[in-house]
């Protein structure tokens, strides 16, 4: 672009006359729309510092940081929640690992043969999209009844209800003519299907597959409908401990939980947001 | 450097579904060492051939032969080919020396001999200083050359190479095109290229196979290609002309019109024949006006060439054709014109050898398998 003549893209002079217009007359819709944007982050974001606040004030009801800084809350909060918390990890773990068991073939499946039942396949994997957790957790009770005191159904309906997002990240990485191509060529120079896999496949698919997976670890970890009805007193997660946090407990300590778990699924949202951000999860 | 293989089709013909076949009925042979250039407009079979060839698609009818033996049911990752699409399809996450080491770590080949093997092909393909390279980092011409040396490093018993300068900017096309034949005649592979564009069949080809809409037209040298074509569609394909009617004046030579009389490559067979009309075989005469004893041109159109016009119009009598002048012409003027002193005019789809050649050539590879 360097060398491109000045005439092209406007010489400097050009360009800093530009901004001296814009400064005098600004476009009134362009103020209010900003104006606008700025107020909604910031009524998103002021509950995140204040969360901090109340997490840390030592009598909140009485106002900022009354009695004093303490990190107490948070140690009690952790305390009440990190067996519901290390729970949460090893069942989103558990989902993660079934998902991918299922979820990379049938993409698979889908992304490259066009058999019969294709489009019924596809569908199937979306329905949880569309119906209410409620509906999938109660659909899994009244058909299993048996299985849930195993914690079996939890896993079940978390399975079901982060496999579609899964499948919908990898379905159409797996389907790019130009990966098939190289998957052909590859085969050509005598790799087999597992090394086809992966030397080529999965080293193509990498940030796909790497989104969908925190994805759905995010998913596991901060889903409420599904497992509120399908949990039970050996295995309850933590948006579930959450809850019963903001029933039961001061407000201070509810904060401090709540920190805790947005510890554990922010980072991970950043994760998904620098791997490509609003491409993943679509249908 | 390679071991160059026999390849032949014998009366291949692949489908999707039963109506409507990809390519119908296939003979061909090609010898060790070979360089043969499949051409053809888009969608006439040529790459779906490649294909065949290199085991991602299956044959419905028919079977491929390597030296001779029955390969038509082998896995591509056992056939030995290499296969370079017109994308290149370089594994863009590896470098040069990874894309083209990648054929013989799959084949667990020894280090050291990777390590040779590849330094081997970075000199035959000239790209040695691109070695470590990533593949987003090189040229169109470049790609091609790791994506051709990728092939090679496996010693391919048959390297395909589907539209090799197809993606390349025009500019660079013609030099290139002289680089890969080099490389291909020093490396002594056999060869099925495709291409659509005649000029580079002509260029690269031992041989050449005509297609059309999943058939072998005709499968030749492209100068008996040139010569001798073996119906008009390969005249106007391949040879760029105009396929016109003519009457036999004498055993050398066809009227075209009334006052365009030319001499013929072959003797006349019969009362009435087709013949091939090149842009370079008729001329406008400029000395002399209309006479009964020339031909009468009537310009429809005319383009400037750099050299001279490249002009299309009506020869009165017999139909549309182009010639070159390097003069400025008037549209819708008439124009007198007669063949070119000396030019041979070749006769289409006449030449009993031409309509055989297929077979004979056919026979002549098995036996040397």
């Amino acid at each position: 672009m360097t060398t491109l003549p000045d005439s092209a893209y406007g010489s400097q002079a050009n360009v800093s006359a530009r901004r001296e217009q814009r400064r005098q007359a600004p476009n009134p819709i362009m103020a209010i729309g900003r104006g606008f944007t700025w107020f909604a982050v910031l009524l998103c974001l002021a509950p995140m510092p204040l969360l901090l606040v109340v997490a840390t004030t030592a009598n909140w009801p009485l106002g900022f940081w009354a009695g004093g800084f303490t990190l107490g809350w948070l140690r009690e909060g952790w305390a009440t929640v990190h067996p519901y918390a290390l729970f949460s990890l090893r069942l989103a773990l558990t989902v993660l690992a079934i998902d991918l068991a299922v979820g990379l073939p049938a993409a698979w499946l889908i992304a490259r043969h066009a058999f019969p039942g294709r489009q019924a396949l596809l569908a199937l994997i979306n329905v949880p999209l569309a119906v209410p957790g409620i509906a999938i957790a109660l659909a899994l009770i009244l058909a299993y009844p048996l299985a849930r005191a195993s914690g079996l159904l939890l896993i079940a309906g978390q399975v079901v209800y982060t496999l579609p997002f899964l499948v919908a990240t990898l379905a159409p990485a797996l389907a790019q003519p130009a990966l098939i191509e190289r998957e052909a060529v590859a085969r050509t120079l005598g790799a087999s299907a597992m090394q086809r896999l992966l030397y080529i496949t999965l080293p193509a698919i990498r940030s796909a597959l790497l989104a969908a997976l925190i994805l759905v670890f995010t998913l596991s970890m901060g889903e409420f409908n599904v497992s509120f009805f399908l949990f039970t007193p050996l295995n309850k997660t933590l948006p579930i401990e959450l809850y019963s946090a903001y029933i039961t407990n001061r407000v201070e300590v509810a904060a401090a939980i709540t920190l805790i778990f947005l510890a554990f699924v922010v980072p991970a949202a950043i994760a998904i947001e620098r791997l490509g951000g609003s491409k993943i999860g679509q249908a | 450097m390679t071991v160059a293989a026999s390849l032949a089709f014998e009366h291949i013909s692949f489908a999707y579904d039963a109506t409507h076949p990809v390519v119908h009925d296939i003979c061909l042979s090609v010898q060790p060492g070979e360089i043969v250039v499949l051409v053809g407009p888009s969608g006439c079979g040529k790459s779906t051939l490649l294909r065949l060839t290199a085991g991602l698609l299956f044959p419905t009818a028919g079977r491929l032969l390597m030296d001779g033996a029955d390969t038509s049911a082998l896995p591509p990752d056992r056939r030995q080919v290499g296969w370079v699409p017109q994308s290149y399809a370089l594994f863009d996450h590896l470098n040069v020396r990874d894309n083209i080491a990648f054929g013989l770590r799959m084949h667990r080949a020894p280090k050291q001999e990777i390590a040779r093997r590849v330094r081997d092909m970075l000199e035959l393909c000239r790209i040695a200083e691109l070695a470590e390279r990533r593949v987003s980092q090189l040229s169109g011409g470049q790609r091609q050359r790791v994506a051709i040396a990728r092939a090679l490093a496996v010693s391919p018993r048959v390297l395909l190479l589907d539209e090799p300068l197809a993606a390349l900017d025009p500019q660079l096309r013609t030099a290139i095109r002289a680089d890969l034949q080099a490389l291909l005649r020093t490396s002594g592979v056999t060869t099925l290229f495709v291409t659509h564009d005649q000029a580079e069949a002509m260029a690269v080809a031992d041989r050449v196979a005509v297609l059309r809409a999943g058939r072998v037209e005709q499968f030749d040298t492209p100068q008996t290609l040139w010569r001798s074509p073996a119906n008009a569609f390969v005249a106007e394909f391949f040879g760029g002309a105009t396929v016109l009617p003519a009457q036999r004046v004498s055993e050398r030579c066809v009227r075209l019109a009334p006052g365009v009389d030319a001499h013929t490559t072959s003797a006349v067979a019969s009362a009435m024949c087709s013949i091939a009309v090149r842009p370079g075989d008729l001329e406008i005469i400029v000395q002399d006006g209309l006479t009964e004893s020339t031909g009468q041109f009537v310009v429809s159109a005319s383009e400037f060439t750099g050299d001279g016009f490249k002009v299309t119009g009506e020869l009165r009598g017999a139909g549309i054709v182009t010639l070159v002048h390097d003069q400025p012409v008037v549209l819708g003027q008439t124009y007198p014109v007669r063949v070119k002193t000396g030019r041979l005019l070749s006769i289409v789809g006449q030449d009993a050898h031409v309509l055989q050649s297929d077979t004979s050539n056919h026979t002549r590879g098995r036996r040397s398998s």
